[in-house]
C-alpha cells in the first residue's frame, strides 16, 4: 500500500477560493520539494569538507590538531542542516483523492448559489486510525478484525437552482489486526495486519427545490446500476429528497466517477416548465 | 521573517560569537602550532646495539660515534666511515673514559680474551693494556671513574663482584656488592665535588664506594633496572636515581644514602635520563620511562612536571633542544620501534619516523655539522637531523574559528530561508460575517445529519461520539469568531470543566467523560 503525506482541509469558502487554496498547497509543497533538492548537497559538502580537513590535519602533522576542530565543527553543522532539511522536506506525495476532490470542486464551482459556500472537509490523514474504527469483531480463527470508516470527503453546498447537495465519500476497510504466534519450532512470529476488504462508498443526498424540479420516478437509477466504477446499492426519493448510495470496489475513485453519479441523479429531475 | 528564521539567526549569532571567542582566546593565549621533522643523514647495519655514544675518541676535536653490540665495538666518523673496529667474544661490556690522562676518551673493554675475563683499554686504535681478572665471573658492566686519588677502571660481573684497576691496569681493590646477581648499574657520583662510585645490583643492592673500595653507605630495595647519578640541583652532591620492577622511583642523597623521593609510578621503570625540561639552567630535571610506555618528567625535588605515554616499553631516553629555547625536547625510543618527541616545557607529544624493530639506543650530540640524533634499532644505526617547523598562517585558531563560523552562517542562511512546509491541517474558511454565519448553519445541519445517521443505525456509537465532538468544537470556535466579529448570537455551547469537550447548553452530564456539569 502506497504511503502518502497526510493532510486535512476544513472547508467553508467559495469554490474558487477553495480551489485556489488547494492549488497553493500543491505549489508550496512543490516549492518545498524543489528547495530541498536544491539544498540537500550542503550536509554532504560539509561532511566531505570536514573529512578533507581531518585528512589535511594528519598530513600537515602540526601540534594542536586544529583542523580536527574544523572537521568536528563542520560535521556538527552538517548534522544540524541535515536535520533541518529532513524535518522540512516533503516526504511523500499527496493521496490521489486530493486531485479527485479538487476536480469535483472544480466541476461544481459554477453550480453553487451566489455568496454560498462549499462546506465540509477533505480528510486525507488515512483510514487506519483508532478514531476511525467503526467496530471490531472476531473472525472464525478468533483473531481481531477492525472495520474502519473513513469519511475522506464531506461536502455540502446550496446550489444555484436552490437544491441542497450533500456528498459524502467514505472508504470502508476490513482489516485483520496484526498478531503474534508461536511456530512449530518455537519461534515467535509476527503476522502483520491484513486488509480483507477495501471499498469506496459514495452517499449523495439531494434536497430538491420543489419550485424548480419535479422528481421523476427513479426509472434510470436502480440498485445494481453501474455508473463508472460505482454500482448503485440504494436509491430512494423521500418526499423530494433523493438519497443515493453507491459502492466501488476499486480504490481510489476518480472525480469522473463521483461527478457521473451526481449527473445521473440530476437526470432523475425534471425541470418544471416556466421555472 | 518567520519565527523559525528568527530563532535560527539568533542561535547562529550566538554560536558564531562563542566560536570566535574561543578562537581568539586560543590565538592569544595558546602556543603556536608546530611539528618536528626528521631527515636522515646516513645509516648502516649494526645489529643488537648495546652501547652507543657520540664522543671525540680520536682527539681531533670532532665527535665520533662509538657503537657496541654483543661482540664488536666500532668507532665511526661523522659520515659513518669506520675508524676503529674490534671483535670480541660475548659477553662484551664497554665504557668510555680518559684512562691514560691524554685528554682523549679511551675505550675500556671487559670481555673474555684468550678464554679469561679481561679488562683492556684502547686509545685511538691502540691497546694500552689488557689485564686478565682472576676469580671473576662473566662480564656485566664497566665504568671509568676519575677519583680524586686517580682514575680507576671498574669491572662488574654477573655475580655482584666489583674489581677496580688503576690507570696501568693493576688491580687496586675488589668488593662484593652482593652475591649471586649481576651488576646492573655503575656511575660516578659527586659528594661535595669529589667523585665516588655508585653501584647497583639487579637484586636491589646499592652502595657508594670511595677510591679504596670502601662502601660509604649501602641501600637495598627490590629488583633494579636502572641506576643513574646526576647532580640535579647543582649543589655539588649528586642525587642517585633508582628505578626497578616494583614501579617505584627512588632518589637517594649520594652523601648519606637517605631517600629523598620514593614515589610509585604504577609500572616497572625501564629508563631514567637527565633532561633540561624547564629551561632553567640552575637545576636539572629528569625523565622516567616505564615498561608500559609511561613517560614522566620530574624536577630535581621529585615534583612531576608532566606525564604522557608512548606506544610500548620505553627503551631509551635522550634530550635535544631542537627549537633552541633553552628547554630540551625529550626523545623516547620504544620497544615497538616508535620514536616520540615530547616538547620541552609542555610535554606535548609529536611522533617522529618509526622503525621496523624496537629502538635499542638513542644518543644526541654534535656530529659533523650540527647536533644529530643517532637511533639504533634491532638491525641498524641511523643518524638524523631534527628540525622544528612552525605552522603556516592558515593553521591557526583564528582561521579555524572563521572556517567554523562560515559554515554556521551558511547553514543558518540555508535553514532560515527554507520555505515553510505546508501544515497538515489547513482551514480554507471565509472569516467574513457571512462566511461564519454560513458555517454556523452548515454545522447545525451537520450535527443534525450525524444525529439522524445515529438514529438510523448508519453510524456506530463511537464514531457518532467522535464526530459530534468535532462538530461541537467547530461550532464553539465559530461562536467565538462571530462574537469577535461583533455579531450578536445566542451562545449554544460550553466546555466541560472536566475533559474540555464542547457540549450543548442545557446538558447536565458530559457526553464524553460522564462528569455531571451544570451550565
Amino acid at each position: 500500500m502506497a504511503n502518502y503525506d497526510p493532510i486535512y482541509l476544513s472547508l467553508n469558502d467559495e469554490p474558487r477560493d477553495i480551489i485556489a487554496s488547494m492549488d497553493e498547497v500543491v505549489a508550496r509543497r512543490a516549492k518545498t520539494t524543489t528547495t530541498y533538492q536544491q539544498r540537500r548537497w550542503l550536509p554532504r559538502a560539509l561532511l566531505l569538507g570536514g573529512l578533507f580537513f581531518l585528512v589535511l590535519n594528519f598530513v600537515l602533522g602540526y601540534s594542536g590538531s586544529l583542523f580536527i576542530f574544523v572537521c568536528i565543527g563542520w560535521w556538527i553543522v552538517a548534522f544540524v542542516v541535515w536535520l533541518a532539511l529532513r524535518r522540512n522536506r516533503i516526504g511523500q506525495r499527496l493521496a490521489p483523492e486530493y486531485d479527485t476532490a479538487r476536480e469535483v470542486f472544480f466541476t461544481l464551482r459554477d453550480d453553487v448559489a451566489p455568496k454560498k459556500f462549499f462546506f465540509g472537509h477533505l480528510d486525507l490523514t488515512g483510514p487506519q486510525q483508532t478514531s476511525k474504527v467503526a467496530r471490531t469483531a472476531k473472525n472464525a480463527l478468533g483473531r481481531n478484525v477492525s472495520f474502519y470508516r473513513d469519511e475522506w470527503l464531506s461536502l455540502k453546498a446550496k446550489l444555484y437552482d436552490g437544491n441542497m447537495l450533500r456528498v459524502s465519500a467514505v472508504q470502508r476497510m476490513k482489516v485483520r489486526d496484526s498478531y503474534t504466534k508461536r511456530s512449530a519450532s518455537g519461534k515467535l512470529k509476527m503476522k502483520s495486519a491484513l486488509v480483507k476488504d477495501d471499498r469506496q462508498q459514495l452517499s449523495v443526498r439531494l434536497s430538491v427545490n420543489p419550485q424548480v424540479y419535479d422528481v421523476a420516478t427513479m426509472r434510470l437509477m436502480k440498485p445494481g446500476t453501474g455508473i463508472g466504477t460505482y454500482t448503485i446499492v440504494q436509491c430512494a426519493n423521500e418526499g423530494g429528497i433523493v438519497n443515493v448510495v453507491a459502492n466501488a470496489a476499486t480504490s481510489p475513485v476518480t472525480a469522473t466517477d463521483i461527478v457521473s453519479v451526481l449527473h445521473a441523479i440530476y437526470d432523475q429531475l425534471q425541470r418544471k416548465t416556466g421555472a | 521573517m518567520n519565527s523559525r528564521a528568527k530563532t535560527t539567526i539568533i542561535l547562529a549569532v550566538v554560536a558564531v560569537a562563542v566560536v570566535m571567542g574561543v578562537a581568539l582566546l586560543m590565538t592569544f593565549s595558546g602556543s603556536t602550532p608546530a611539528k618536528y621533522a626528521t631527515s636522515q643523514a646516513w645509516s648502516q647495519p649494526m645489529a643488537n646495539m648495546q652501547s652507543m655514544k657520540i664522543i671525540d675518541l680520536t682527539g681531533d676535536g670532532q665527535n665520533d660515534l662509538f657503537v657496541q653490540n654483543d661482540t664488536t665495538f666500532k668507532v665511526l666518523d661523522a659520515e659513518g666511515k669506520s675508524l676503529v673496529s674490534q671483535d670480541f667474544i660475548a659477553p662484551l661490556a664497554t665504557t668510555l673514559g680518559d684512562v691514560n690522562g691524554d685528554g682523549v676518551e679511551d675505550v675500556v673493554v671487559f670481555a673474555p680474551i684468550d678464554g679469561r675475563p679481561t679488562v683492556a683499554a684502547y686509545s685511538q686504535n691502540e691497546r694500552l693494556w689488557a689485564t686478565p681478572i682472576e676469580n671473576i665471573d662473566q662480564p656485566a658492566r664497566a665504568a671509568v671513574v676519575r677519583f680524586p686519588e686517580g682514575t680507576q677502571v671498574i669491572a662488574g660481573d654477573d655475580r655482584g663482584l666489583l674489581v677496580a684497576l688503576n690507570q696501568q691496569g693493576q688491580e687496586v681493590w675488589r668488593a662484593n656488592l652482593s652475591s649471586g646477581d649481576t651488576i646492573r648499574g655503575l656511575d660516578d657520583a659527586l659528594i661535595d665535588g669529589k667523585l665516588y662510585l655508585a653501584a647497583a645490583n639487579h637484586d636491589g643492592h646499592v652502595a657508594l664506594y670511595d677510591a679504596q673500595g670502601k662502601a660509604l653507605w649501602t641501600y637495598s630495595t627490590g629488583i633494579l633496572r636502572r641506576l643513574r647519578s646526576y647532580d640535579l640541583n647543582g649543589d655539588g652532591t649528586s642525587e642517585i636515581l633508582l628505578g626497578g620492577d616494583g614501579g617505584r622511583l627512588i632518589v637517594l642523597d649520594a652523601a648519606t644514602g637517605k631517600e629523598l623521593v620514593n614515589q610509585a609510578l604504577g609500572q616497572a621503570i625501564t629508563e631514567i635520563r637527565e633532561v633540561e625540561i624547564n629551561g632553567e639552567p640552575s637545576s636539572r630535571e629528569f625523565v622516567v620511562g616505564g615498561k608500559k610506555g609511561g613517560v614522566w618528567a620530574f624536577t630535581a625535588a621529585g615534583e612531576q612536571l608532566w606525564s604522557n605515554n608512548v606506544d610500548s616499553k620505553v627503551n631509551e631516553i635522550a634530550a635535544l633542544d631542537v627549537d633552541k629555547d633553552g628547554a630540551d625536547e625529550t626523545i623516547i625510543g620504544d620497544d615497538g620501534g616508535g620514536v616520540t618527541l615530547f616538547a620541552g616545557k609542555t610535554g606535548e607529544r609529536f611522533g617522529l619516523d618509526g622503525h621496523p624493530s624496537g629502538i635499542l639506543r638513542i644518543d644526541v650530540e654534535k656530529l659533523g655539522v650540527g647536533r644529530k640524533a643517532v637511533v639504533a634499532d634491532g638491525s641498524q644505526v641511523s643518524v638524523y637531523s631534527i628540525e622544528k617547523a612552525s605552522a603556516p598562517f592558515f593553521y591557526s585558531p583564528l582561521v579555524v574559528g572563521l572556517l567554523i563560523a562560515a559554515a554556521i552562517i551558511a547553514a543558518a542562511w540555508f535553514i532560515a530561508s527554507l520555505p515553510q512546509k505546508p501544515a497538515e491541517k489547513i482551514a480554507i474558511e471565509d472569516q467574513s460575517v457571512e462566511g461564519l454565519q454560513a458555517q454556523r448553519r452548515m454545522l447545525h445541519e451537520s450535527i443534525a445529519d450525524v444525529e439522524r445517521m445515529k438514529l438510523a443505525g448508519e453510524m456506530p456509537p463511537e464514531a457518532y461520539a467522535a464526530r459530534l465532538k468535532e462538530l461541537r468544537a467547530a461550532l464553539a470556535d465559530n461562536e467565538a469568531a462571530l462574537k469577535k466579529a461583533g455579531v450578536k448570537i445566542q451562545v449554544e455551547t460550553f466546555k466541560c470543566p472536566n475533559c474540555g469537550g464542547t457540549l450543548p447548553l442545557g446538558t447536565d452530564k458530559c457526553d464524553y467523560c460522564g462528569q455531571v456539569v451544570i451550565a
